[in-house]
């Protein structure tokens, strides 16, 4: 029976940490590509100039095929419009006068250097012009020229912008791309599995298909290459698809520095350095706070306290705290550490810690309770008849031996305390802050690893895009609290041998 | 035992000192943010420009909710409060009431799309007829089109001020029918839909991808233009507020008024949402 | 003289080969074995005197109405059968009682020209001066070396060296320095039962006590460490007084001078151990002695 309980306790812990532990890790040791590599040279300097040089110079010449064959596309489509824009000319020419002027004013920006968009433009607002003419029937050829053209052109744009688009999301900025301010498009994907992801969404369209009025709306793929068959651009799809590796030049990476580096562009870039450190001081801070009132007051319980009702009292409201739902805690931190007294202006990792604190407190009671409970009685008779006061025999007898307990209690708390979200949202918690330093720690919000987990999985704006770091977070979470709780059991067996001889 | 103290202390005095060294040693100053999770991406796209403009701030960027920042700002916990929605007379009053002066800054604009899925046939609804679903009048999406399933309609918490904006806009007073689910994020919003093909909701202008489709509204769909003429019917303005207005040239002035320059209103323009000046 | 040596039974181990190179010899065992029978009580000085002693349990009177002289550097034995009170009484004298929470007393107990329980009494200090062991060996858990510094350092001894002597001082008088000095810094529990009684009863020595108060002291022990505990008992004599509780009668026949025999809380019989064990003056006593109950 025993040993079934335990098979089936460790399935289940497998099957909790198994996702946990393989997606975690592909936060830490993935394919990264070159823009990865690129991102963390501009970005944090990690890496060499000459290397990234280098780099980047290859990869750009994998690329040049793809950019050049848009660029004669671009230039395919504006050379049909550029006829349109020789015929206005012609007439323009023809007409003279006023109406030449106002046209050759317009015409001015469909210059060599100008975009299809800039053409299209000016070609609209020709049209408008002629067609407010008062004899317009001379016109009517152009015209229609024009609008043959410019509905064709634009229907191959809008196919090219969208194809552009994808090309985007999958390699980053393209040549002659104003360059914007966020960060995120800057760069082209940086993991191979979105890589590949991107890859599928640029040689093919998805579309929904509505049809059938009786169901609903299908999900169409279209390879994208039928839009452009005939162009110059349709060896680009083939090309993409077979030197994707030459593009990106992905290279299995152990990123460790997803530790020890801040977030960049809510997090689509960096690591989670902040929330780490966030934690750390949240859990060490709970501690200091709770480990010396909870003892403390274990040891009032235990040797100080007479027998009446108010004692009495007082354990069962500890009890009781020990009940009370999380989020109880975080109001009242909110209420009393942060309203009513002001530990500090605003949200801040002292009235996290203290919050905390306040939710482990009955945990730690109770087992430093136990735990002094369990010292034979003998230690404290002998210690008294060698003449040691009631709190010379506490400190020197007593609370050594109940050591052991007492850490056991801590090791409870400490994941609890590092683990919580909800007394933390209100008092400390922030999404997006900087690393803190110690003295920072009194008067400044943190990231911290629970609530920035819950953050990026549904309030984020992107949350498809950093799957692998949600899922590092909660690796690092859990590799954490099995850290801390490791060091101490380690550091309590340590001691109990030495009680025990 | 004393060892064994001996060598917790140094352990500890090492872990200190490695963060001290790794975390940036800022004596400037620290800037709060609270509220809103619409104005979220735009707040934390500002934040780290900021950030990287002027090293010695530190500016931390919360996401619990406009009603939330709202509170905060009054309590003095935080220095700005993005709200999706104006204050409201009661939360005026309670400020005036601890001596807080909230003035509001435009940051950007939102046209509130209507999100349903992408499977869904229908493209258009008017707004009586968003309406009558979240009241629950309308119970099954053939009665306005659509395939016939039963409509799941899901709302921002009460404590949103994207919810209080619907409410204004399309409730304009009706109440929400019960059974209507509530979720507490934008990002939640456009989970629901992606994942329930017979879902209704609505979020903020930033939060729609190609997994959610935004319906028009009246026959007028969100853009720049419709929103900035208010042609689109939903459309409403992203505050945050300050304590009073903030000292000119003070890094919380630069902070607010970030989104009347170049650089913000491109930052603005890619997060999703509609900048309030056209460069 | 020297037919005291043969009627006070021996112990198969009582010879030369003690353990360390302290051991007893006959010689000493000879004087030992020959006390002072004709002392009698009134001649010696008194260290403890209790007068109409009294200890309740709540309403129970677990010692009634107990007067009695305890001479100094003697070693006196209190006998009595189970829940006669004697251990009760002997915990009285260093306030040990205090521990137990209804527990009262009425009457005096006089040390050194003082009532052990006025109100004024520092107890820590008279704890001090009266040091006690217990029934089981109940060593801390700490190194050798710790358990019997404990003493010394809550006098406030600091200096490293000084506790050193002290040390080895106690556990030369407790006769276990030899089998113990180069593991001072080990764990005292990893010592054997009759180590650790030894110990303790160095522990106890450490603080330089005036009276050794010893409740069962080898009950729990072998009979190899029982004898070594008591041969120790006849070393102390005569620096320390010693009042020892016992249950074993022989044991009180072969370490004490003088001995009482307590019943239901009562004293019903105290005075010198020869004459006791072989002329009791009172039946209950004869009876007891004898094995008639117990």
């Amino acid at each position: 029976m025993g040993f079934f309980s335990i098979l089936v306790m460790a399935a289940a812990l497998i099957l909790i940490l198994y996702p946990i532990i393989s997606r975690g890790l592909s936060a830490y040791i993935f394919r990264a590509t070159s823009e990865h590599r690129r991102v963390q040279f501009t970005e944090f300097g990690i890496g060499s100039a000459q290397e990234i040089e280098r780099e980047t110079a290859e990869v750009t010449a994998a690329r040049q095929p793809v950019f050049d064959m848009i660029v004669a596309h671009e230039k395919d489509l504006k050379a049909e419009l550029q006829e349109a824009v020789d015929q206005v000319h012609a007439l323009a020419a023809a007409e003279g006068g006023f109406l030449q002027r106002s046209l050759e004013r317009r015409l001015k920006r469909a210059h060599a250097d100008a975009s299809v968009e800039e053409y299209l433009t000016v070609l609209t607002d020709v049209r408008k012009s002629l067609e407010g003419q008062f004899d317009r029937e001379r016109f009517t050829d152009v015209i229609t020229l024009i609008t043959e053209r410019k509905q064709r052109v634009e229907v191959e744009t809008k196919k090219l912008t969208e194809m552009k688009h994808a090309l985007r999301d999958l390699l980053g900025p393209l040549p002659g791309d104003r360059i914007t301010e966020l960060l995120r498009s800057h760069y082209g994907q940086t993991r191979w599995d979105r890589c590949l992801h991107y890859q599928d969404k640029f040689l093919y369209r998805y579309e929904w298909d509505y049809s059938n009025p009786e169901l609903s709306g299908l999900k169409m793929r279209t390879p994208r290459v039928e839009d452009f068959r005939g162009t110059d651009l349709e060896p680009a799809f083939a090309y993409v698809r077979d030197n994707l590796e030459a593009m990106m030049q992905p290279r299995l990476t152990l990123y460790w520095q997803f530790l020890t580096t801040d977030s960049r562009d809510a997090h689509f870039f960096g690591g989670i350095w902040p929330e780490v450190l966030g934690t750390f001081y949240l859990t060490i801070g709970a501690m200091l706070f709770a480990i010396p009132i909870g003892v403390i007051a274990a040891i009032y319980l235990c040797e100080y306290a007479r027998p009446t009702k108010t004692v009495s009292l007082l354990r069962s409201c500890i009890s009781t705290l020990a009940g009370v739902p999380s989020i109880v805690f975080g109001l009242f931190g909110l209420a009393f550490f942060l309203n009513t007294i002001s530990v500090s202006e605003s949200k801040s990792v002292l009235a996290g810690s203290l919050t905390l604190a306040l939710m482990i407190l009955p945990t730690v009671i109770r087992a430093s309770e136990e735990a002094i409970l369990a010292v034979p009685f003998t230690y404290k008779e002998a210690a008294l008849g060698l003449g040691a006061g009631r709190w010379r025999t506490v400190l020197t007898v007593i609370l050594p031996a109940a050591l052991p307990g007492i850490l056991t209690g801590i090791v409870i708390s400490m994941g609890r305390a590092a683990g919580e979200t909800a007394p933390i949202i209100f008092t400390a918690a922030v999404s997006v802050g900087l690393a803190l330093s110690p003295l920072q720690t009194l008067n400044s919000p943190t990231p911290a690893l629970p609530w920035n987990i819950y953050n990026l999985c549904t309030e984020h704006e992107a949350v498809d895009e950093i799957r692998h770091v949600q899922f590092g977070m909660v690796f690092t979470l859990v590799a954490l609290v099995l850290m801390l709780n490791i060091i101490a059991i380690a550091l309590r067996a340590r001691i109990s041998r030495k009680l025990r001889g | 035992m004393k060892k064994m103290f001996k060598k917790i202390a140094n352990c500890a005095a090492a872990a200190a000192l490695t963060a001290v060294m790794a975390g940036p040693v800022c004596a400037g100053e620290t800037i709060v943010m609270d509220g809103s999770t619409t104005v979220g991406p735009i707040a934390k796209a500002f934040a780290e420009f900021y950030m990287r403009q002027n090293p010695g701030v530190n500016i931390t960027v919360g996401e619990s909710g406009s009603g939330n920042g709202a509170k905060s700002l009054m309590n003095k916990t935080c220095q700005v409060a993005n709200m999706s929605r104006f204050m409201k007379d009661t939360e005026f009053k309670a400020a005036a009431d601890t001596g807080v002066m909230p003035v509001a800054h435009v940051v950007a604009l939102d046209g509130l799309p209507i999100l349903v899925h992408p499977s869904n046939a229908v493209k258009n609804l008017t707004v009586a007829q968003v309406r009558e679903i979240f009241m629950g009048k309308i119970t099954n999406w053939k009665q306005v089109g659509g395939p016939d399933l039963a409509i799941v309609s899901v709302s921002r918490d009460t404590n949103s001020g994207t919810y209080e904006c619907f409410n204004e806009l399309v409730m304009g007073g009706e109440k929400i029918g019960e059974r209507t689910e509530y979720v507490g994020s934008n990002g939640a919003i456009r989970q629901r839909v992606q994942s329930t093909p017979a879902a209704i909701g609505y979020a903020g202008l930033a939060f729609v991808d190609d997994t959610v489709k935004a319906l028009s509204i009246n026959g007028i769909s969100a853009s720049e233009a419709t929103v900035r003429n208010g042609t689109y019917p939903i459309a409403r303005p992203l505050f945050m507020f300050t304590d009073g207005y903030p000292k000119l040239g003070s890094h919380l002035h630069r902070l607010v008024t970030l989104c009347l320059t170049e650089e913000g209103n491109s930052m603005i323009k890619e997060t999703g949402f509609i900048a309030t000046t056209d460069y | 003289m020297s037919t005291v040596v043969d009627a006070a039974p021996k112990h198969p181990n009582e010879s030369s080969h003690q353990a360390g190179d302290s051991g007893i010899t006959m010689h000493r065992m000879k004087s030992f074995a020959g006390r002072d029978d004709s002392t009698g009580i009134e001649s010696l000085e008194v260290h403890v005197q209790s007068r109409e002693f009294s200890i309740f349990y709540g309403d129970n009177e677990a010692v009634r109405s107990l007067s009695m002289d305890i001479p100094r550097s003697r070693v006196t034995a209190i006998i009595g059968p189970s829940g006669c009170g004697k251990s009760t009484f002997l915990r009285a004298i260093n306030r040990m009682n205090d521990l137990i929470p209804r527990c009262h007393t009425a009457g005096e107990l006089i040390f050194d020209d003082e009532n052990v329980y006025d109100p004024m009494v520092d107890v820590v200090q008279l704890r001090q001066r009266i040091g006690m062991v217990f029934q089981k060996p109940n060593p801390f858990p700490k190194t050798i070396f710790d358990n019997v510094a404990y003493g010394p350092r809550l006098q406030g001894e600091r200096n490293r060296s000084r506790l050193a002597d002290i040390v080895e001082r106690s556990l030369r008088e407790a006769v276990l320095w030899d089998e113990v000095k180069d593991r001072l810094h080990d764990n005292a529990l990893g010592l054997s039962g009759g180590q650790q009684q030894r110990m303790c009863l160095a522990r106890a020595l450490a603080v330089n006590p005036e009276i050794l108060l010893m409740d069962e002291p080898t009950s729990a022990l072998d009979p190899r460490s029982t004898a070594s505990i008591e041969a120790l008992i006849g070393q102390l004599r005569g620096d320390y007084t010693i009042i020892i509780v016992t249950h074993n009668m022989q044991q009180a026949a072969r370490v004490s001078d003088f001995t009482a025999f307590m019943y239901e809380g009562l004293l019903i019989e105290y005075g010198n151990t020869t004459k006791l064990f072989t002329n009791p003056a009172n039946k209950q006593t004869e009876d007891y002695i004898t094995g008639r109950f117990g």
